[in-house]
């Protein structure tokens, strides 16, 4: 098998994996590999033909494909090695891998890895869905491949189940191509979606969205006939009186995303039970020296200009990166669900970037980061939601005044 | 002019299609449904018992015996992966000890070697991952688990290269007795008929005017889990009840983790549909078990019909014609039983006169479908140099090439809708279930199987896929 060596092997060629590459190839790394098991690079941005991308980065709204090109266009005067059609069949801890393509298996062997698999969709079967498995069930990011790049509608009348960003563009989308979205379902009292996605279903496209309600069958033998729907009780249980029929050809499913860790699982790197994710440190060095994560295999983000940042902090720190002579947690209270990165090496940094998501709507709630009962930063907000992900900065003067674990807080009101 | 109609493509409509591909006849296999094992066969526990759950002297216990020595010969003949890993049946309570004796007991007068009770210590050492609270069990060496619908498919794809046909999407509604001949749908003749219809056997046999019968439909529902958590090495029961063998913990072939089959009775032979009280069901099960398994790694979940008739099998010839056999009540252990099923219904055919003349090209084998994942690096480097779609991975939860995808749509049974490739390359069954993927797969039956994509189906005549084309973009169409 022939062998090649490699300053940095990256796995994936979405938003993070470019990002990375590019930033890793500035910053002097010189012999780059992109692995890419598509037959394109840009990933699910090449699916997303809606805008809204790019305004913190580029300050302009782009869609998906374009800004995937402005992130491929600087590929054009690097030379960074692309493998695409290519996939990563074995991999272990001393960073050598197996990949795959036409031309056979080829032997890799890479002094850091930049992990930037992305993540994949739960699906109807992971969530436990009752009922029959005919044809009309779709998740929603595969709904708008169709759509978007193959060019096919898959029904006429469609429920959405799920209110996380995926469903709620795709209820637009399938609107504007006359298909009748009758209804989307939310078991939690609040979206998991972004404000914006949420206001433009509801307000300027109709569509009705039904909080605390959940789907309780799939109908249909051949191809779907409806819906079972049900309200839930405080549990998330449905409560069986309130059951009622809805017909529909077709069921999106946009019901969480998942990271894509398997490859980090056969390296034997520590995940985290909550983000599903690497455990990372302030570089997003994984538990494994030498290999580092970003994006949404590192934890699901919502806007892909946070995807790209974080992918240009992993490639940074791996070039800057120091000795570990300390280990400080990263905890949290019960108002957070998670907290990247999970623990710190080192502090002698310019700054650090926390990325949690909180676990229940917040208004007025103060955001605080305590090490040893000190107050070393905090910040008050109008409103935080669980769809959202929340990013604070701190900087070296608030660094100094770690002396222990840090601890992030959120107070909530008690008036509210 | 057909010798032998077979009515029904599950794992005894196939194996009986296997047995008449030895002989020189004209035979037919008619199936409802777009491809085999697409009901019970594919939706059952796969596993071969080692027989001591039958009662004594019953067809049951004498089909099952027969079968479970027939598989490994014939697993190496049509290539299908069969793994022996012996059984556990867990006691935790003095009461289930007991039962295990009786067990014990019923598989010596079944003939049934090997069973031995183990105690306490020895049961964690093979499963480590069991609760500490059990107390002892029956161990069943000799248990093996197989793939049920890629059996079927072996047995099938036998008798398609043994000339025997086989017709999809074609339910039996008539079946008109003219003088020598049935006369089936008013367009297909025979001499005989066998009646493998599973749940659906009972209404074949009505169209002969046998109405003895009456299945009752009792539905299992299952739980499969991914593949990266190996928790047990053998198929593990709780001791049984009058349902049935009860919840059961089975690793699959393929290295997935299966749990199941509740038992409910029903009227309704359609409703294949996974229920809430099922799922929790399994769920509080398991606890009983083991407490190692997480809900989280759940990929799927899914259920199947058994065909209850009474408490025995019934392999015989109709009371109204000699030329019609009926397989009726097929249950648990039918999978174990089919291939002796199979060989009893030639010895039936021939005691009611059909003229059985060995074919002298009789093909015993079947050629084993590619799996990259099965190779070496050596053997898959040669592989791809011979040809390069080898190493192009369309499904990566599953890792499963292109070629093999193309591979499926081209076998002696063709693999032309969604389900179909699913059971022949696992392509789609992972943890993603096809959302990467599908839409490559569509685009290679669209081009192998010249069949346009908005007709493609996921499984049964209207399953289609895809509403309507929006773009005029011809590029993912080949037609």
């Amino acid at each position: 098998m022939i062998k090649n060596n490699y300053q940095l092997v990256v796995i994936g060629g979405g938003p993070a994996g470019l990002a990375g590459a590019i930033t890793a190839y500035e910053n002097g790394l010189s012999n780059i590999l992109i692995i890419e098991r598509n037959e394109q690079l840009g990933g699910i941005l090449q699916q997303c033909i809606h805008n809204g991308f790019g305004l913190h980065l580029f300050k302009e709204e782009l869609t998906g494909p374009e800004y995937a090109a402005r992130w491929i266009q600087q590929l054009n005067d690097k030379k960074i090695t692309i493998m695409l059609n290519t996939t990563v069949i074995d991999i272990n801890e001393n960073k050598e891998m197996t990949i795959v393509n036409e031309t056979g298996l080829t032997h890799i062997c890479a002094e850091r890895i930049l992990l930037a698999m992305g993540c994949r969709e739960r699906t109807r079967g992971a969530i436990l869905t009752p009922g029959y498995r005919p044809a009309g069930i779709f998740t929603a990011g595969l709904a708008q491949k169709l759509v978007n790049i193959y060019g096919y509608l898959p029904g006429q009348e469609i429920v959405i189940v799920g209110s996380g960003d995926i469903g709620l563009i795709m209820a637009r989308r399938l609107t504007l191509e006359r298909a009748k979205v009758k209804l989307i379902t939310e078991i939690m009292p609040y979206s998991s979606g972004l404000i914006r996605n949420i206001v433009q279903c509801q307000e300027d496209f109709m569509i009705p969205l039904r909080y605390n309600t959940t789907i309780t069958k799939i109908c249909g033998q051949d191809r779907v006939t409806g819906v079972m729907i049900a309200n839930v009780d405080k549990d998330r249980k449905p409560i069986k009186e309130t059951e009622e029929f809805i017909s529909c050809d077709t069921v999106l499913f946009s019901v969480g995303l998942i990271p894509e860790n398997e490859l980090s699982q056969k390296i034997g790197i520590s995940i985290d039970p909550i983000t599903k994710g690497p455990i990372v440190d302030q570089n997003l060095e994984t538990s494994v020296p030498g290999i580092y994560a970003c994006g949404n295999v590192l934890h699901v983000h919502d806007l892909v200009d946070n995807v790209s940042s974080e992918a240009k902090r992993a490639a940074m720190s791996m070039i800057n990166k120091t000795n570990k002579p300390i280990l400080i947690n990263v905890s949290f209270d019960k108002n957070i669900r998670y907290v990247v990165p999970q623990k710190l090496t080192n502090l002698n940094i310019n700054e650090l970037i926390l990325s949690f998501r909180v676990k229940n709507v917040y208004r007025q709630a103060m955001i605080s980061v305590k090490s040893n009962d000190m107050v070393i930063y905090s910040q008050k907000k109008h409103i935080m939601t669980p769809g959202e992900m929340i990013q604070i900065k701190l900087i070296s003067k608030q660094l100094e005044m770690i002396k222990d674990d840090l601890f992030l807080s959120i107070e909530v009101n008690k008036n509210e | 002019m057909y010798d032998v109609v077979v009515i029904g493509a599950g794992i005894v409509g196939s194996n009986v299609a296997y047995n008449l591909g030895k002989y020189r006849l004209k035979v037919l296999v008619m199936e409802k449904e777009s491809d085999v094992a697409t009901k019970t066969s594919k939706a059952n526990s796969g596993i071969i018992h080692s027989g001591y759950d039958n009662k004594p002297n019953t067809l049951k216990a004498k089909m099952n015996l027969i079968g479970t020595q027939l598989y490994p010969k014939l697993a190496k003949e049509l290539n299908f992966p069969y793994q022996k890993i012996g059984s556990l049946v867990l006691a935790f309570t003095n009461e289930q000890v007991k039962q295990l004796t009786i067990l014990l007991d019923q598989g010596i007068k079944n003939k049934v070697t090997d069973l031995s009770i183990i105690d306490k210590q020895k049961v964690l050492e093979l499963e480590p991952n069991i609760n500490t609270n059990v107390k002892k069990a029956l161990y069943a060496p000799n248990t093996a688990i197989i793939c049920p619908y890629e059996a079927t498919l072996a047995f099938a794809e036998n008798a398609v290269l043994n000339n025997v046909q086989f017709q999809f999407d074609d339910a039996v509604v008539t079946i008109i007795k003219e003088d020598d001949h049935f006369l089936i749908n008013n367009k297909i003749k025979c001499r005989y008929i066998i009646n493998a219809a599973g749940v659906y056997s009972d209404d074949i046999a009505k169209l002969v005017n046998d109405d003895r019968f009456q299945i009752t439909p009792r539905k299992g529902e299952y739980l499969l889990f991914d593949r990266l958590d190996h928790l047990f090495n053998h198929v593990i029961f709780q001791t049984p009840t009058k349902m049935g063998k009860g919840i059961l913990i089975t690793p699959t072939v393929n290295g997935n983790t299966m749990i199941g089959p509740t038992a409910v009775d029903q009227t309704d032979k359609d409703d294949d549909a996974v229920t809430q009280l099922g799922i929790d069901m399994i769920k509080n099960s398991i606890s009983n078990i083991s407490n190692k398994i997480e809900t989280d790694k759940i990929i799927t979940s899914f259920s199947g019909l058994r065909a209850i008739f009474k408490d025995d099998f019934v392999i015989e010839t109709s009371n109204k014609d000699n030329h019609f056999i009926n397989l009726i009540g097929i249950s648990s252990p039918g999978l174990a039983s089919a291939p002796a099923i199979g060989e009893y219904v030639i010895d039936l055919l021939k005691e009611n006169g059909l003229n059985l003349q060995p074919k002298a090209n009789f093909m015993p084998y079947r050629e084993k479908p590619i799996r990259i994942t099965e190779l070496s690096n050596d053997q898959y480097q040669k592989l791809i140099r011979s040809n390069p779609l080898y190493g192009k991975i369309v499904c990566r939860c599953e890792v499963v090439s292109e070629q093999e995808i193309i591979n499926a749509i081209n076998r002696p049974i063709r693999a032309i809708t969604l389900d179909g490739i699913k059971r022949r390359t696992r392509a789609m069954m992972g943890r993603c279930q096809g959302g990467f993927c599908s839409t490559r797969i569509m685009e290679l039956i669209n081009k192998h199987a010249n069949i346009p994509m908005i007709k493609i189906k996921k499984s049964g005549k209207d399953s289609m896929i895809l509403y309507k084309q929006i773009k005029e973009d011809e590029s993912h169409d080949q037609k």
